[in-house]
């Protein structure tokens, strides 16, 4: 099909700017319209997929902004799995917005008429589709001024997502995270125009020119500290809690894409053109990313507010893929990849089951929670799934993600000695921290006796629309955790190419 | 050179000029019939710009010589690619005005649409004669013809207008000195006013005090017209209190033909390495360019008044564009150049929004915008396109003018100012986010507003002649973006003096 990327990309736009046209409709209409442009887009996706699988490479080359600035697309074996394990996020979260955001519109603007909530409500569908084709953007595009400007479409969409529809402290919460956006996107294009000024080419693909050059060490250290700053590696973790504690849970699952999503930027840019320079960074990235496992885990074991405690385990849980990429070993670089899949299907399926506890009960403080599996056992049932994809548990896809990730840290780490040893060592220390706060949080909340308060309310498992859309989730991380060689070949294909 | 006479020059300065004089007498006898006929003046002027820039990027620069002289004798209009964008410019932001200025002038300033018009009309007469002529002194008076109708037409709006008008014509005055005494210093020791005659007599006398001195006066001369910091202090309170249609007009005009000056005066009647070399002037601008991005940033997010905020932010985006100059390099230029146009045109249009806002609700105090997303939802739209020009968010043009810059700072090596680029980006964020926190997010506080704050009754939609050219604009800002490869292409880069370091 002739521009297949492009109808990718704009597909959500489409949506998006239908959902304005049917903005003054009330009902579900505009929360539909947007999943279905996100379902057509994930169909094509796959349909690449099978393509990409086969062993081609998608490349579309589109206008010209500036003479160097080009607007270019590429699907790989790096790439499309990425895109299409997003896209499927998206998708679902999305339908399950449907009835989540209908519930806090009600509670943020309950005060307004009907059809200043309705616009509210077609506010939110019209944003959430532009989630997707950042991501897109970013995931596919060739240039780095492109992959920017996607970032930057992200960290607005985030931003107005947050202030408008999050939770207590969300509009100050939202200017602290689009801060750090901001930044980080800044740093990233000085570090590409430095590439720029040195090469005389914006393309990802000759950035690997740099290699060798004085300015080489300067361009990755700006590229590491724009993206650590999405990442929220230690030391640039200040957004991170916060934000994911007051974001309306709905796009959980999509901002833990969009910090985890600055590896895989970090892959294309750095590791895969720059590997030789890059070495010298894998030490301290991976000690740092210890670190932020070590104390993201502690800190989400000290909460006791269910949004909170899913928050705070995105920062250790990124940590993981950022190890595994520290790494620099083939194995550890594709583990990396291969988590962060694996980690963010994950953190939807779990995130969103908080927002449907939260959601039916309108409690967030886990303590006050207690037997509810008896009331809703679809609920409990996906939180435990939610917590064995977390905690790397097989069958789900995340166990063979840790596993093949710790096979590449200590074959690094065996080579370099023992501090190497020892971080690898410390990593696997760490998803004990990890069983220990999701299962201890699934004990508090769906097990044990009832709490007397919710005994005579009629509490039950949410409508289809917030349930299935996680199942599917979760069954595509079984899928990939039982057959991880569709995934891992197409990774290798590319990244072990270099 | 090839000689590519036209008269399109004369249409464009001279339409303006003499409606201008027509139009008073026009008022007495009909006066519905003064509007049209002064926006039927800056459409033919606009069209005939539009006419020179086509011409301008296929045959090359235009040139007329007044009543049949011939340069260095008589004044000559040369219209390059510098000029051509200039004339664009200047004539989108003045149709664009006028449309909005219909009835923004009849609320604020009653019965006083005569003289409005009328001045309005000089006031484009001289600024498309400014960025055209090639004569020093006609440039003089262009340049007077822009202050003085500037000055009335900020202190037309009354009250503490009057007072700020009175600060802008001191220090303008003072800044038109500067520069009269500098031509005359060029004049004397060289017996020609024409521009590329001066710059071929002039490398013999660059060791000459006459022409040291003449340049640092007119340096300074400029720097006080273009409010560069520290010689700012007559613009937040003429942008904030002129009319809003003024403040859009001369925010998007008249500080910025005092840099196209400087960028004329600097790179084409002297040369470059002049600048660079003899006395080190650039590298002086670029670090007073990125003091006034800083300090101008950090005053504007103290306001609460946002016209003036808007005003602050107008000194440090003077920083960009001086600082663009200052880095003497070719994406410097470059960038310079094209920071010039996207920011009239964004700053026009923030302007345009803040009188929109003022026409709705009455008040100017950022701290009362809350719920305007809901009750002017295209108005709240339009000032978030050019927040995000603002702060240089792609594709708006304002992302690739910094861009430009800040290869323009990598190129010569002077990573502070890269630093300073992202810094002054992160402040314009701090403020402009800050108007759009109270506008999309926050609650009404409980009191009401005072009561005098609530002049027009609520549920009247904002006029179509407001809010068309605030759209336009907004879709001309993303534009400008789109299409920045073809604008550099077509008049920047045949421009640009081949002796600028790359």
């Amino acid at each position: 099909m002739p521009g297949v990327l492009l109808q990718i990309l704009l597909t959500p736009l489409v949506g998006a700017a239908l959902t304005f046209l049917f903005r003054r409709r009330g009902g579900h209409l505009v929360g539909w319209i947007a999943s279905a442009a996100l379902l057509y887009t994930t169909a094509l996706v796959v349909m690449v997929g099978l393509d990409v699988a086969g062993g081609a490479v998608v490349a579309e080359d589109y206008l010209v902004i500036a003479p160097d600035i080009r607007f270019g697309l590429l699907a790989d074996g790096l790439s499309l799995p990425t895109l299409a394990v997003v896209l499927l996020l998206c998708t679902a979260l999305t339908i399950y917005s449907i009835r989540y955001v209908e519930h806090r519109v009600e509670v943020l603007y309950g005060d307004l008429s009907r059809e200043q909530q309705t616009g509210y409500y077609a506010r939110f569908f019209c944003l959430v589709p532009l989630f997707p084709a950042g991501f897109i953007g970013t995931i596919l595009s060739t240039n780095l001024v492109s992959v920017y400007f996607f970032m930057e479409v992200l960290t607005l969409t985030l931003f107005f997502l947050m202030a408008f529809f999050g939770y207590r402290e969300r509009v100050r919460v939202a200017f602290i995270s689009l801060s750090w956006g901001i930044i980080g996107a800044l740093l990233f294009l000085v570090a590409a125009l430095i590439v720029y000024s040195q090469t005389g080419s914006l393309e990802i693909s000759d950035i690997g020119a740099m290699a060798g050059t004085p300015l080489v060490t300067l361009t990755i250290g700006l590229f590491l500290i724009s993206l650590m700053m999405k990442l929220a590696v230690l030391p640039f973790h200040v957004w991170m809690p916060s934000v994911h504690a007051e974001h309306p849970t709905c796009i959980a699952g999509l901002l833990a894409v969009y910090a985890n999503l600055a590896v895989y930027i970090l892959i294309r840019v750095t590791v895969i053109p720059l590997t030789e320079d890059f070495a010298a960074f894998g030490t301290p990235l991976m000690l740092a990313a210890l670190v932020t496992m070590v104390y993201g885990s502690l800190l989400t074991l000290a909460q006791t507010d269910i949004k909170r405690l899913a928050a705070c385990s995105t920062i250790s849980q990124i940590a993981y893929s950022v190890l595994g990429l520290g790494a620099l070993t083939a194995t550890g670089v594709e583990g990396g990849m291969f988590f962060f899949l694996s980690h963010v299907m994950g953190k939807t399926v779990f995130f969103s089951t908080a927002g449907i506890v939260v959601y039916t009960t309108g409690v967030r403080d886990m303590r006050e929670m207690g037997g509810l599996a008896r009331k809703m056992p679809i609920t409990a049932g996906l939180w435990v799934a939610g917590c064995m994809m977390l905690s790397g548990f097989p069958p789900f896809s995340s166990f063979t993600a840790e596993w093949i990730m710790f096979t590449g840290i200590f074959e690094r780490g065996v080579a370099s000695g023992p501090l190497g040893v020892a971080i690898a060592v410390g990593g696997l220390l760490a998803i004990l921290l990890t069983v220990a706060y999701t299962f201890g949080a699934a004990r508090q909340i769906f097990f044990g006796p009832l709490n007397p308060a919710f005994e005579d309310k009629p509490l039950k498992d949410p409508k289809w629309t917030m349930t299935v859309p996680l199942m599917v989730v979760a069954t595509v991380s079984l899928v990939m955790g039982l057959y991880p060689r569709v995934i891992m070949d197409l990774l290798h294909s590319v990244i072990a190419a270099n | 050179m090839s000689s590519n006479q036209s008269a399109l020059p004369v249409i464009i300065v001279l339409t303006p000029l003499l409606t201008s004089f027509v139009l008073p007498v026009l008022g007495w006898w009909r006066r519905a019939a003064v509007f049209p006929t002064a926006l039927a003046a800056l459409a033919v002027s606009f069209g005939a710009s539009l006419a020179a820039a086509h011409r301008v990027s296929t045959h090359g620069p235009i040139r007329y010589y007044m009543g049949g002289w011939e340069p260095p004798w008589g004044i000559e209009l040369h219209i390059d690619g510098l000029s051509a964008l200039m004339l664009f410019l200047i004539g989108f932001v003045t149709v664009v005005v006028g449309v909005y200025s219909k009835r923004s002038v009849l609320r604020e300033i009653p019965s006083r649409e005569v003289p409005f018009y009328s001045v309005y009309l000089l006031l484009v007469g001289g600024l498309a004669g400014l960025v055209s002529t090639a004569d020093m002194f006609n440039l003089y008076v262009f340049l007077e013809i822009v202050s003085l109708t500037s000055y009335a037409l900020v202190s037309i709006g009354g009250g503490p207008a009057v007072v700020s008008a009175f600060r802008y014509v001191i220090l303008g005055t003072v800044g038109a000195a500067f520069y009269l005494l500098s031509v005359a210093y060029l004049y004397s020791v060289t017996g020609t006013l024409n521009m590329a005659d001066l710059a071929t007599i002039l490398p013999a006398l660059y060791d000459s005090n006459a022409v040291l001195v003449g340049f640092a006066f007119f340096v300074i001369g400029m720097s006080i017209k273009m409010a560069l910091f520290p010689m700012h202090a007559w613009l937040p309170g003429a942008y904030s209190n002129a009319p809003s249609a003024v403040s859009a007009l001369i925010a998007g005009t008249t500080t910025k033909v005092a840099a196209y000056v400087l960028i004329r005066v600097m790179f084409f009647v002297f040369e470059p390495s002049f600048s660079i070399e003899q006395i080190p002037v650039t590298a002086l601008l670029a670090w007073m360019g990125a003091i006034a991005m800083v300090l101008g940033s950090v005053m504007a997010i103290a306001q609460t008044n946002l016209k003036r905020m808007l005003a602050y932010s107008s000194v440090a985006q003077i920083g960009y564009i001086v600082l663009g100059v200052g880095l003497a390099n070719t994406a410097g230029f470059t960038g310079s150049v094209l920071h010039l146009v996207n920011h009239a045109v964004m700053k026009g249009g923030l302007f345009l929004v803040a009188g929109a806002i003022v026409y709705q609700t009455g008040t100017r105090d950022i701290r009362q915008f809350a719920r305007l997303s809901v009750t002017m939802p295209w108005t709240a739209a339009a000032f978030t396109t050019f927040a995000f020009a603002m702060i240089g968010i792609p594709p708006t043009g304002g992302f690739f003018s910094k861009l430009y810059l800040i290869l323009g700072a990598i190129d010569a090596g002077q990573w502070v100012f890269v630093f300073v680029i992202v810094l002054s980006s992160v402040l314009a964020l701090a403020y402009l986010m800050n108007v759009i926190r109270y506008m999309y997010f926050a609650t009404p506080a409980s009191p009401e507003p005072p009561a005098d704050l609530r002049k027009p009754e609520p549920g009247q939609p904002l006029p179509a002649s407001m809010l068309v050219p605030m759209l336009v604009t907004a879709v001309g800002i993303v534009l400008l973006g789109l299409f920045n490869g073809e604008i550099v292409a077509r008049f920047i880069d045949p421009v640009i003096p081949a002796s600028l370091v790359r």
